[in-house]
């Protein structure tokens, strides 16, 4: 069976020719698609029997419980059975005619406690009466699933909450031994988002390690906070009552339609403690007891309604636990007080819906502290849905529980799924496939790679009207042959070949469009993987110059592509990579830069780089001397007054000594300018005559 | 006796490194931040409207303290309301203990409390006519009490050393630093304290509370300072 593996199933590892409808598939995912339960704790003690009422039982319970007792016939009789419900349970009543109720009668544990408090906690605690356990059953069916929790957490595999108890606190249920596995929220929608950087190191000390701890939980807060205001807002709002209950549950509601694969969470609702006025004395099917029973019954009818509008009643199942039930016998405030067993309600589409156990029955002439005889232990319960619901062999159970407890038909045997792949035992071929292996139909695992195996790119980009684009596909696990199919524009398909233990292979020659990559492997006929790419057209081309007159070098720094034409003046060069460096020839100097794709147009750059000119003496009485660098042989000089009248010009060779010499004695006194020009110089140097 | 007798005269009850290695529970998480500062007392609707009984040397504390009984129902700690005869299960549920004031939920809970007080303040109470009557650290009294308050690196370095009892990293007050600031540079700092001093304009006071606001803000949601 399986669950498969949540992302690969989500990416395609699905034998279909096309790729996009995904979702649908006849193979299971039960990380995604795993059964549900809601625990619905009823805070103070149930009054059972005036819950489930046995009606073999009236005329003994009329007489010894006369204050509280419901009219005989304003009880509502459950079909088939020798039961009735309280008035109020009109929803649950339909559940039943729909064989979606179970009940399970006279559920209790050895030993009870008549404390409020000790005995939530032994139901939480799913321990003995007489031994304290500070963990809860749920928080250690999970850290039995989950070894690893909450280091990593929220991990690929299990992105969402592990647990979840709408409301404020957090219950002793989900308190593991290592870890707290619930995320508490009143409000999904207004998860606040620590602002604060969560990559610290700290050190192996006693401070080193809380701070690991609360930075860990700073991380998973932020990272489950978002995922469930995404999967909350993406969720459908269906029609609930307003009461606390229903807003519990109808959160719960639009949580599982929004797609949350959280598989435990827990409402609650109080005010069983009805040692007083539990009815009203005029009319027994009113009063305190009737009210809340109510809100249960209006605010489950509702979220199962709401699970059938969305498709997902099969995965979901509610259950009622309170901490005890109350006295046999009636008090004198209209009430009862403390008792011990008390029967207990799920509900859901894929129970067994027969009644478990026998009515109770009830002697003449007992006296106040009488109790029924316990037929149920409540980790019967617990064990049963673990292993026909949660999924769990015997041996898990009895880690979490601490003992082997007989199991109740609780699910249907058509449904039962113990290996939580999604198909059922008498279905399954495979009724022992490790959890994250995805499934066939038969609940055998089928071939699959993770899709992460594969790295497909676009290597090249290509310009509209050419075909330089290329594909290249690298594998990781070498130990297979693959077989790729390229499609793309204009019915092109292309066939490629990765023989075991070869790595990589490319297409190219390819043109602008959309392409396709079907991998599938040698010897496997149901597995294949898909991807989608698009080859575009690249990025434009960008040069930075960056001229270096002291090394005399041109640096250039290059994007939108990986290889280059640089062209100066006659030079040219093939550039690798982002950076060059040539040198700066003198004289007019012209770069330009272009790629093999030409939409990605050319960089044209043009500027003079002169030779270095000095004149000395400067200040000078007359003559002087212009030294030229460079090859010229041949310099035009102009001599310019400051107001740039042209005082003299001519055209000088430059002799073996690179100099020109000239003579400004005739001129006045003052500041010249002195401008000379070749074919790698221009330059202006400042003369002064004294 | 013998087990006390054993367990103080332990080497582990002196070993230093267990100092300051406990999570605080949310009450002196919340008192403790509460404690260490003056607060302004601000009804936005009528300015007028702060009854006495928020003021008053004998009340002030109760009112303080009892807006708080609400927050930290809300982070696993109602002090009104103890869920059982043993208190709280971070006293004695083995193996995780202290561990147990932290999960997904509260932390994100303690971290919004914190910031809302540091950046906003905090409702205690009602106006008698109208509006609510909100308390928020008195920041220019925070800053006078400094040893330093014109040096932005010193009044984080002097409100760490007050309200953490671990160090935190260079690289935290950095964060710290730069999100205080939002871009401004120390000296702007400098200056704007500085010309407060000399010329305190509601400008100048705002400017500062709100630059200090922010630094709570972020300190109020440090690891460090759940710990104690």
């Amino acid at each position: 069976m399986a669950h498969a593996a949540a992302m690969p199933a989500l990416f395609s590892s699905f034998p279909f020719e096309s790729y996009g409808a995904q979702n649908q598939s006849l193979f299971s995912n039960t990380v995604a698609e795993g059964n549900i339960i809601v625990i619905i704790v009823l805070n103070g003690g149930n009054d059972g029997l005036n819950t489930v009422i046995p009606l073999n039982m009236l005329s003994q319970l009329n007489k010894i419980r006369s204050t509280v007792m419901l009219p005989d016939n304003k009880i509502l009789p459950l079909k088939g059975t020798d039961l009735g419900l309280h008035p109020s349970l009109t929803g649950l009543q339909s559940l039943h005619t729909e064989n979606r109720l179970k009940i399970i009668q006279s559920v209790g544990y050895p030993n009870p406690s008549y404390s409020h408090f000790r005995s939530m906690d032994i139901w939480n605690s799913a321990s003995d009466a007489l031994k304290y356990v500070n963990s809860g059953w749920a928080a250690r069916y999970l850290e039995e699933k989950h070894p690893n929790f909450p280091d990593a957490y929220p991990t690929e595999l299990y992105p969402h909450p592990l647990s979840m108890e709408i409301g404020w606190n957090s219950s002793l249920l989900f308190t593991g031994n290592r870890a707290f596995m619930s995320v508490v929220s009143s409000n999904p929608n207004d998860f606040y988002e620590i602002i604060n950087e969560f990559d610290n190191t700290y050190p192996n000390t006693p401070v080193g390690e809380k701070l690991k701890y609360l930075q860990l939980m700073g991380k998973q807060s932020n990272a489950y906070g978002k995922v469930l205001k995404e999967t909350f807002a993406k969720g459908t709002d269906y029609a609930f009552p307003r009461s606390n209950l229903a807003d519990q549950l109808k959160i719960v509601s639009k949580l599982i339609s929004g797609g949350l694969n959280t598989r435990i969470y827990k409402v609650e609702i109080g005010g069983f403690d009805t040692h007083g006025n539990q009815v009203e004395p005029g009319d027994k099917t009113k009063g305190t007891h009737a009210n809340i029973l109510k809100e249960i019954d209006d605010a489950v009818a509702a979220f199962m309604k709401s699970l059938d509008a969305m498709n997902k009643s099969d995965r979901v199942m509610g259950m009622c636990i309170s901490e005890f039930g109350r006295t046999v016998h009636s008090n004198g405030t209209n009430g009862t007080d403390h008792g011990t067993v008390s029967p207990m309600i799920l509900f859901g589409n894929k129970l067994d819906p027969t009644v478990a156990g026998v009515n109770p029955i009830i002697p003449d002439n007992t006296n106040y502290s009488y109790e029924m005889d316990r037929q149920f232990d409540f980790r019967q319960v617990y064990g049963s849905i673990i292993n026909q619901w949660m999924g769990g062999n015997k041996s898990l159970v009895k880690n979490i529980l601490y003992n082997d407890f007989a199991s109740i038909p609780i699910i249907k045997a058509a449904y039962i799924d113990s290996d939580e792949d999604g198909v059922a035992d008498p279905l399954d071929w495979c009724p022992d496939t490790p959890q994250g292996t995805l499934v066939d139909i038969n609940g055998c695992p089928i071939f699959t790679l993770p899709a992460s195996n594969y790295k497909v790119e676009v290597i090249a980009a290509t310009c509209a009207g050419t075909s330089n684009g290329a594909i290249k596909l690298t594998i990781e696990n070498i130990n297979y042959a693959y077989n790729l199919i390229v499609k793309g524009p204009n019915k092109f398909e292309k066939s490629l070949t990765i023989p075991k233990g070869t790595k990589t292979s490319s297409v190219s020659g390819l043109t602008l469009g959309d392409y396709s990559v079907v991998a599938t492997v040698d010897g496997q006929k149901n597995y294949q993987q898909a991807f989608d790419l698009k080859i575009t057209e690249p990025p434009a081309l960008s040069v930075q110059s960056a001229i270096n007159i002291g090394n005399q070098t041109i640096d250039l720094t290059l994007s939108g592509a990986t290889q280059f034409r640089v062209q100066v003046n006659e030079a040219s060069y093939r550039v690798n990579g982002p950076l060059w460096t040539g040198s700066l020839p003198t004289g007019a100097v012209k770069i330009k830069v272009s790629t093999d794709l030409s939409c990605q147009g050319m960089h044209v750059e043009e500027f003079f780089f002169s030779e270095e000119v000095k004149v000395y003496p400067n200040p000078t009485s007359g003559p002087f001397h212009i030294l030229v660098h460079g090859l010229d042989t041949q310099v035009q000089v102009a001599v310019y007054d400051l107001k740039g009248a042209s005082i003299q010009t001519g055209r000088f060779q430059v002799d073996g000594a690179r100099e020109v010499a000239l003579d400004i004695s005739q001129v006045p006194v003052g500041t010249y300018l002195i401008h000379v020009l070749g074919t790698t110089v221009d330059q202006r140097i400042k003369i002064a005559k004294i | 006796m013998v087990p006390l007798k054993a367990l103080l005269g332990s080497a582990h009850f002196y070993d230093s490194s267990f100092y300051n290695s406990m999570i605080k529970s949310p009450l002196e998480y919340a008192f403790g931040i509460m404690k260490e500062f003056d607060f302004l007392y601000i009804n936005y609707d009528l300015k007028t409207d702060i009854p006495s009984r928020y003021l008053s040397e004998l009340n002030k504390d109760f009112y303080k303290f009892r807006s708080l009984q609400w927050d930290l129902g809300n982070v696993g700690l109602n002090f009104t309301d103890p869920p059982s005869v043993s208190g709280w299960p971070a006293y004695y549920q083995e193996p995780v203990y202290d561990l147990f004031w932290i999960n997904s939920d509260t932390v994100a809970k303690r971290a919004s409390w914190g910031n809302g007080v540091g950046r906003w303040g905090k409702w205690i109470g009602n106006g008698d006519t109208k509006g609510n009557v909100n308390i928020q650290i008195d920041i220019i009294k925070y800053l006078a009490s400094l040893k330093n308050p014109s040096n932005i690196d010193d009044v984080i370095e002097e409100s760490i050393e007050r309200l953490m009892s671990v160090p935190i990293s260079q690289a935290a007050r950095i964060r710290i630093r730069t999100k205080t600031l939002e871009g401004v540079t120390p000296s702007y700092y400098t200056q704007l304290y500085q010309s407060h001093l000399s010329k305190p304009t509601d400008e100048t006071r705002s400017t500062l509370t709100y630059r200090i606001q922010n630094m709570f803000g972020a300190l109020f949601q440090m690891g460090e300072i759940h710990l104690f």
